[in-house]
């Protein structure tokens, strides 16, 4: 059995090395950086205390990276069961905010009320980079599910910018709309 | 046009994960004291989990009427003799030296039983077991403090026990002729309320203050102190699940198209506030909640292949985003009997012996219980 030293001394190197990842995934799923930071905190605090269990030490980022969407999603579920958040986002601009800075805003602020499973999939399939069935194992749902995740997140996104008076369709490579 | 709305959406994180704010040096050191500070927790109460509620309904019905019967094929006693396992409550009922049944703590505290009697159930308070043990007909509930005298607070016939989640009181069912009687006892012995209920009733478990039992004709609630009864309507044939330390009730039940699993409101009339439902029926012959009510977890017979399987759900992804689960095979067979052990891990057995199965990541490990041996884990009293 490894001893607590070699076990802390392991797990101190895997912080320094992967806590910044684990950051910026903890970010996209929370929308602010103080909230991400207890969010990995907490899913480091579950990854040290499975550290026998979890077994070789090329788990151990994948473990941690489950508990830290599993865990969000559960947060989010505790809030909105007993908290009944009532942010409200500012009123979207005008249609003639067209450059790719203001596109790129609109659209974090829509991902940002997407339900966090939705959230979570984009996250894992377009920030991670990860397939269907490595986002599904992640989750730990099937690969079904994660399809129709991400496509109904994606129509509600493509629907949220169009009234926003952004069409992706109409968008050229470099996110304009081609002149008229 | 999805590709556009893809490409824009991966420009977006990258903005959006740009720059990292600087990390804390000491978020190792932080962690590593708070998982200690976890810990410690779980060593004061002897629970894997500060959080909980008692969840006796759902594997009381495996523990009640599979595990404890007299029965496995040990002649005499258990041929090894049980190790102290850290943090796990463990119930020896033949122990290997012939000697008289007990119950062992975590750290290595036995709690002997009565010579001469069997042991049907067990369960871990804060501070001590209460147990019910047979002879012949009659059956005996004491509660056996970690260091004091026992306390026995009843006996009869067909006992069976469920405690709040105060872990103070401790509802008792129990048969008289044809009937069936509730009753609520401290840890003292005094009792505090009865009700007759009708036969063939079965307690099921405490939910937010309430006793939950089962008549032939539906899914009830006691309120002790008012000796008040709420009805589930009839026709939505629900069956209890457990509760959660946040004081929720779980509920199940099936359509010909659907199963769903639901909190229910037994003060509204039953009221459901929330379900979760899967396509079709899923095995659920025992189903049960985490303590924090977010996972659950069944067992059955699966359809159309007649397999047994075991599987959960983690529920904070099956959210109201689109009312459809995700219930997972858990990829163990011949599961007879599990436990909750924490928020996020439970206790099963196979024939090869028991095992602690993380959720998260579905990776198992044996746990130091001789194969063969009668000796299996108390399930806890969670307190919220």
């Amino acid at each position: 059995m490894e001893s607590k030293t070699k076990i802390e001394a392991d797990f101190r190197d895997f912080v320094t090395a992967r806590s910044a990842a684990l950051h910026r995934s903890a970010f996209l799923l929370t929308g602010n950086w103080a909230t991400a930071e207890d969010l990995v905190q907490t899913a480091l605090t579950k990854t040290y205390l499975a550290w026998r269990r979890i077994g070789d030490i090329g788990s151990v980022e994948a473990y941690a990276r489950r508990v830290l969407f599993t865990t969000n999603v559960s947060w989010w579920r505790r809030m909105w069961r007993n908290e009944h958040p009532t942010e409200q986002l500012p009123e979207s601009p005008g249609t003639d905010h067209t450059d790719a800075h203001v596109e790129r805003d609109l659209m974090w602020r829509f991902v940002l009320k997407l339900p966090p499973k939705q959230r979570a999939v984009l996250v894992l399939r377009y920030y991670e980079d990860m397939s269907e069935a490595e986002t599904a194992s992640m989750l730990g749902v099937a690969a079904g599910t994660v399809k129709s995740q991400c496509s109904r997140a994606l129509a509600n996104l493509r629907t949220q910018l169009a009234e926003a008076g952004i069409e992706m369709a109409a968008t050229n490579r470099h996110g304009r709309r081609p002149a008229t | 046009m999805t590709r556009e709305l893809e490409r824009v959406l991966r420009a977006t994180f990258e903005d959006r994960t740009q720059p990292v704010p600087p990390q804390s040096e000491d978020l190792a050191d932080s962690v590593i004291g708070r998982a200690r500070g976890v810990r410690r927790r779980r060593a004061m109460t002897g629970a894997a989990s500060a959080l909980a509620v008692v969840v006796l309904a759902g594997f009381g019905l495996v523990f009640g009427r599979e595990f404890l019967q007299p029965e496995e094929a040990v002649p005499s006693g258990d041929q090894l003799t049980v190790p102290v396992i850290q943090g796990l409550d463990v119930a020896v009922p033949k122990p290997a030296d012939g000697k008289d049944p007990y119950l062992q703590t975590g750290d290595g505290v036995r709690v002997a039983l009565p010579g001469g009697e069997s042991l049907d159930k067990a369960v871990r308070l804060p501070e001590g077991y209460l147990a019910i043990t047979t002879k012949d007909d009659s059956a005996r509930l004491v509660y056996y403090p970690l260091s004091g005298p026992a306390v026995p607070i009843t006996d009869g016939k067909n006992l069976s026990m469920a405690v709040d989640m105060t872990a103070e009181n401790v509802a008792v069912s129990r048969t008289e002729g044809v009937a069936v009687r509730l009753d609520v006892y401290d840890l003292n012995g005094l009792l505090t309320a009865t009700r007759q209920v009708a036969p063939e009733s079965v307690l099921e478990g405490w939910s937010a203050g309430l006793v939950m039992y089962r008549e032939p004709t539906g899914l009830h609630a006691w309120d002790p102190p008012a000796d008040a009864v709420m009805s589930a309507p009839e026709d939505q044939n629900l069956r209890f699940m457990g509760s959660s330390v946040d004081w929720k009730t779980y509920a199940l039940f099936e359509t010909p198209t659907q199963t769903c699993l639901v909190t229910v409101v037994p003060t509204e009339g039953f009221d459901i506030d929330l379900d979760y439902c899967y396509d079709g029926v899923i095995p659920s012959e025992v189903i049960g909640v985490s303590p924090n009510g977010d996972w659950f977890v069944g067992r059955g017979m699966s359809e159309p292949t007649g397999e047994s399987e075991f599987i959960s759900t983690y529920l904070a992804q099956d959210l109201i985003s689109d009312n459809a689960g995700s219930m997972a095979n858990l990829g163990v067979t011949d599961v007879s009997d599990w436990v909750w052990e924490s928020e996020s891990s439970i206790l099963y057995r196979t024939p090869n012996g028991w095992y602690r199965m993380d959720l998260y990541s579905r990776s198992s490990e044996a746990l130091a219980i001789p194969p063969g041996s009668s000796a299996y884990p108390i399930p806890r009293a969670f307190t919220g």
